[in-house]
């Protein structure tokens, strides 16, 4: 075994020194960071297999005696996770242990994937050393990337049986609340780094992170005051708009800021009710899923606050397919999907596009596929720098192409944002089971000059 | 540089169905395995010996941080002590 300890922790990792035995060691590393301890052990170890674990695992007896017995007898497996179990003494405990259950069942039901559990698993070296090491700038997160490029290599994770490890869960909210803002900012900087289809098609699009160019005030103003135009041009729809007007009056008046605080607050409540108050256990646990999304949520906009969205130039002429734009050039959007083979993704029923500066006359052309039929059966008004396109400036054809003629008054006011204002489509209404409410499909867009 | 742990519990395998073992560990039943009783130390230092000349194929990373409520248990849960005595069990 290496134990691997940062030069901070010497003296405790001194301490230790007489529960090793003569075959194991303490190895320094500069840093307090769990990728970098284990690259360094990784390095270190002259082993073809490797068993990589967690400060708070404890082994359970047998449970390499177990590892060995799968690698001799299961000679192509390559990565095989452990059992695990909780010790659970403190209602803390036991949430925290129902919920890991739950989530690593999830990771093995499809279509979700299979990753490789930090806390306790069995590599071949030789795949490490294929897929590189650890990111120490994705903190807790970095295990969770490597096992994603593992699985997109086609490196499957199985179990190994019998080999079980016990583990030690927080005891406090405010110490699972430390994990999960550790794992969230780790997951904000992997996906500030890797490319943007690699992380959705493996962790999904949070819709804070491919919508943060609506955390910008101006933006979030632009789309109610184009929720408003909407509203005057078509009155008929003005009471279908008002469910998107509520949920985003609340970003375009708050501010980053008050969201972060309110959040902060929020989280101290339930820490102290989760904690201490009585409650039926299922209560208590929802409670704790409650508070587990508020604290993500809330480290992803603390990470948003200290990492603002680059100021983007907008769309220039040219067809972009859907997975080849960016943050900054369409907002309100959910995460990618496939229809037919082709990608697109669906818009809230507010969208925003934003077009570099021009001068002259252009044509917008929003590829839809027809997945929601002829987009102007729905479409509800298109809103520029604060005045409604009159209708006549919007045509669709028999493939569900949506065209917007912008003469050049409007496209030189464009680079403010082109929003679009849709019926909504909510598929819960027709009991499906998705909470979303969509607008616009969208598979490319394209701008084309106009003589 | 570490040695394997595969190497020992490989090592002590072959040491215990030679019968050359006598271990036991605090509050495990020996008998369940059949083992003859003795010191120790006697497999300890033959699971040594063999160890010494067995391949190493397993490494054990184990990083000292968020050690949690119990910083000692986990550490030594993983330490070749450990893995001779979950071995010699079964």
């Amino acid at each position: 075994m290496i134990a691997v300890f940062a030069e901070a922790d010497r003296a405790q990792a001194e301490a230790m020194q007489p529960l090793l035995g003569p075959n194991d060691e303490l190895l320094p590393v500069p840093e307090r960071s769990f990728a970098a301890m284990l690259n360094a052990g990784i390095a270190r170890a002259a082993t073809p297999w490797l068993v990589m674990t967690e400060g708070h695992c404890i082994a359970q007896p047998g449970c390499l005696d177990q590892v060995m017995r799968w690698i001799e007898t299961n000679p192509d497996d390559r990565i095989g996770n452990f059992e695990f179990t909780h010790f659970s003494h403190k209602t803390v405990n036991q949430l925290v242990g129902r919920w890991y259950e739950r989530t690593v069942a999830q990771w093995r039901t499809p279509p979700d994937w299979e990753r490789a559990i930090s806390g306790g698993f069995a590599i071949r070296k030789s795949l490490l050393d294929e897929v590189g090491p650890l990111q120490p700038a994705f903190a807790a997160f970095s295990p969770h990337a490597q096992s994603a490029l593992l699985h997109s290599r086609g490196i499957k994770v199985v179990n190994v049986p019998g080999a079980a490890v016990l583990h030690l869960d927080e005891g406090s909210m405010a110490e699972f609340y430390d994990s999960t803002e550790r794992y969230m900012r780790g997951e904000f900087i992997a996906r500030s780094q890797i490319d943007p289809v690699f992380m959705e098609r493996y962790f999904g699009a949070p819709e804070l992170w491919i919508n943060r160019a609506r955390l910008e005030r101006g933006t979030a103003l632009a789309m109610v005051r184009a929720l408003i135009i909407a509203a005057r041009t078509r009155p008929r729809r003005a009471a279908a708009l008002a469910g998107a007007f509520a949920s985003m009056l609340g970003s375009a008046a708050g501010g980053l800021r008050l969201r972060i605080a309110l959040n902060r607050l929020w989280l101290a409540f339930y820490a102290m009710a989760i904690e201490r108050l009585p409650m039926p256990d299922d209560t208590r646990f929802r409670q704790f899923l409650r508070s587990h999304q508020r604290a993500a949520r809330l480290a992803q906009l603390e990470w948003l606050q200290e990492n603002p969205v680059a100021p983007s130039a907008g769309l220039a002429e040219g067809r972009r397919a859907i997975d080849e734009l960016g943050p900054g050039d369409i907002v309100g959007v959910y995460g990618l999907e496939e229809f037919g083979g082709r990608r697109f993704r669906w818009t809230e029923p507010v969208a925003m596009i934003r077009m570099a500066a021009r001068q002259t006359a252009c044509e917008l052309r929003l590829e839809t596929g027809g997945i929601r039929g002829d987009p102007l059966a729905f479409l509800i008004a298109v809103a520029i720098a604060g005045r409604a396109l009159p209708r006549k400036y919007c045509t669709s054809d028999a493939k569900g192409t949506l065209t917007i003629h912008l003469p050049a008054a409007f496209a030189a006011a464009a680079k403010d944002g082109v929003v679009l204002v849709c019926d909504a489509l909510v598929p819960a209404r027709g009991g499906i089971p998705d909470p979303r409410a969509l607008g616009l499909p969208v598979i490319s867009i394209a701008i084309n000059p106009l003589p | 540089m570490a040695k394997s742990v595969h190497g020992t519990l490989k090592a002590l395998r072959k040491a215990v169905v030679v019968a050359v073992a006598s271990f036991e560990p605090p509050g495990d039943s020996i008998g369940q395995i059949g083992y003859s009783t003795g010191s120790s130390t006697s497999l300890r230092r033959a699971a040594d010996i063999v160890m010494a000349n067995s391949p190493a194929e397993l490494t054990v990373i184990y990083p000292l941080i968020e050690l949690r409520e119990d910083t000692i248990s986990p550490l030594r849960s993983w330490t070749r002590d450990q893995t001779l005595r979950a071995s010699a069990t079964g």
